[in-house]
């Protein structure tokens, strides 16, 4: 290629992705999109610590409860895909919650690994935290309340 | 159109030498062998989680981007064969085989697959710049030194057209962090600097990562009570995000940006357990640097993979 032609690729190439990449910078920062994104993560204001989360918890016979880990919970590893992945299941129809807690349960079977495999049951709850307080005082939620709850056993 | 300065120096028309700069060949090659490289091993890590989308229920596909349009989930067999076409690709551009070719088809490639995994109900963003990256040298000569494509060929050394490429590369990456301080301020206005906002944004990460099973920070209870360096941390990041295209006036500048930047992406490591890989390994800030001083070592690894043979002279 001759030298006008490498100075117009690159023209062509800086303005078009330039204006990509900049356009978001019109657009409100919660219309997010990929490869071309607002950047929205911790954008938002976060005046207090409280924190909602609905969570899958495994219950082991002596009442004790402990959160499972994403890959279990919803089948993939992400995290924040986890957390929207088992809110858009734990709420609005019962049966998909319902199916979404049994779909947990053959995930936990099906692993075969320590300590799940104890498990009595897999519940779907939405817990309550005061977050800053949980790493002073301690991890235990300020209210929490079991959406579906599914036997292993 | 160009004036040449001498057998081996080819420089832009005046009025357009900021944005396409004479440089040599091996520093945009350099760069293209570090994003492959990159490229080739985050692919490599990232395999089993990238192939197992192909398992995900259908009824959790949130298409976005390129994919927008699509009603349903890719068929099994052909996500995964995008998947490893793209592992491929990866390897083919890291090398500099075929690159004309190859590497616009990895760019459109991971461009499909990342789009795609990121279509399962939320976006992540650890990945953009590696791909906008990735579409740049693509675009790019970037294959006319260091690569096994430059065997045969006889380029001239310093020319503007490994220039434009780097510039680009640089002004995506301050354009990123522009757009995320933008958002901050949008978002929270200048009450972000207070701190507040920080300090609880890590304390409810920790928290929910710790009550979904994930990894956690166990730095970020230490630091917690100490309100005062969450208003600096928030201060600081605010300055560097909205600072960033500043440093593209001044290549002593962006090399600090580029350093601070990456103490940045550290400490939120280091406070939030989020990984973005691509700045934590720093290949995300080379362009600001002359890439060209690593052009030995990739000499190196060419000259073993050929058997030792010797490098030709157009390669570097």
């Amino acid at each position: 290629m001759d030298a006008r032609g490498e100075l117009w690729i690159g023209v062509l190439v800086s303005v078009a992705l330039t204006l990509l990449v900049l356009r978001p910078a019109l657009l409100d920062p919660h219309e997010d999109g990929f490869p071309f994104s607002t950047f929205p993560m911790f954008s938002r204001p976060k005046p207090d610590p409280g924190l909602v989360l609905t969570q899958v918890l495994a219950v082991f016979p002596d009442g004790s409860r402990k959160p499972l880990p994403p890959k279990l919970a919803s089948g993939n590893e992400e995290v924040i895909q986890t957390l929207r992945m088992i809110r858009d299941q734990a709420y609005g129809e019962r049966e998909r919650a319902t199916a979404f807690c049994k779909d947990v349960v053959t995930r936990v079977r099906e692993s075969s690994r320590e300590p799940w495999t104890d498990a009595v049951a897999i519940e779907v709850a939405r817990s309550h935290f005061d977050t800053v307080a949980y790493f002073e005082t301690g991890p235990q939620p300020v209210t929490r309340k079991v959406l579906v709850r599914c036997p292993t056993k | 159109m160009s004036d040449e300065v001498s057998a081996s120096v080819i420089v832009a028309p005046r009025g357009l030498r900021w944005w396409f700069p004479a440089v040599p060949a091996e520093r945009l090659a350099m760069l293209r062998v570090l994003v492959g490289a990159y490229s080739v091993v985050y692919f490599g890590v990232r395999l089993p989680h990238w192939l197992s989308f192909a398992d995900h229920r259908p009824v959790q596909f949130q298409p976005i981007g390129v994919l927008a349009g699509l009603d349903s989930p890719l068929n099994d067999l052909l996500y995964q064969s995008l998947v490893l076409l793209t592992f491929a690709g990866a390897i083919l551009f890291a090398v500099g085989k075929w690159y004309r070719v190859v590497a616009p088809l990895f760019a459109g490639l991971l461009l499909v697959v990342l789009t795609y995994t990121n279509s399962w109900g939320g976006i992540l963003h650890s990945d953009n710049l590696w791909l906008l990256h990735v579409i740049v040298l693509a675009f790019a000569p970037a294959a006319e030194a260091l690569s096994l494509d430059a065997r045969a060929s006889n380029h001239a050394r310093i020319h503007f057209k490994y220039g434009w490429a780097i510039r680009l590369m640089c002004w995506v990456c301050v354009g990123s962090y522009f757009l995320a301080g933008l958002a901050k301020l949008k978002n929270s206005g200048l009450g972000f600097i207070e701190g507040e906002t920080l300090r609880n944004f890590v304390a409810m990460d920790n928290v929910r990562k710790i009550e979904l099973g994930s990894l956690h920070s166990p730095v970020a209870a230490l630091a917690l009570p100490y309100a005062g360096a969450f208003q600096f941390l928030a201060g600081l990041s605010l300055v560097l995000e909205l600072g960033a295209p500043l440093v593209m006036l001044q290549a002593k500048l962006a090399k600090v940006w580029a350093f601070a930047m990456w103490g940045f992406h550290i400490g939120v490591l280091s406070l939030m357990a989020i990984l973005f890989p691509y700045p934590v390994t720093f290949i995300a800030f080379a362009p600001f640097f002359r890439t060209e001083r690593l052009a030995p070592v990739a000499r190196q690894v060419l000259r073993w993979r050929r058997g030792r043979a010797p490098m030709p002279a157009s390669a570097g």
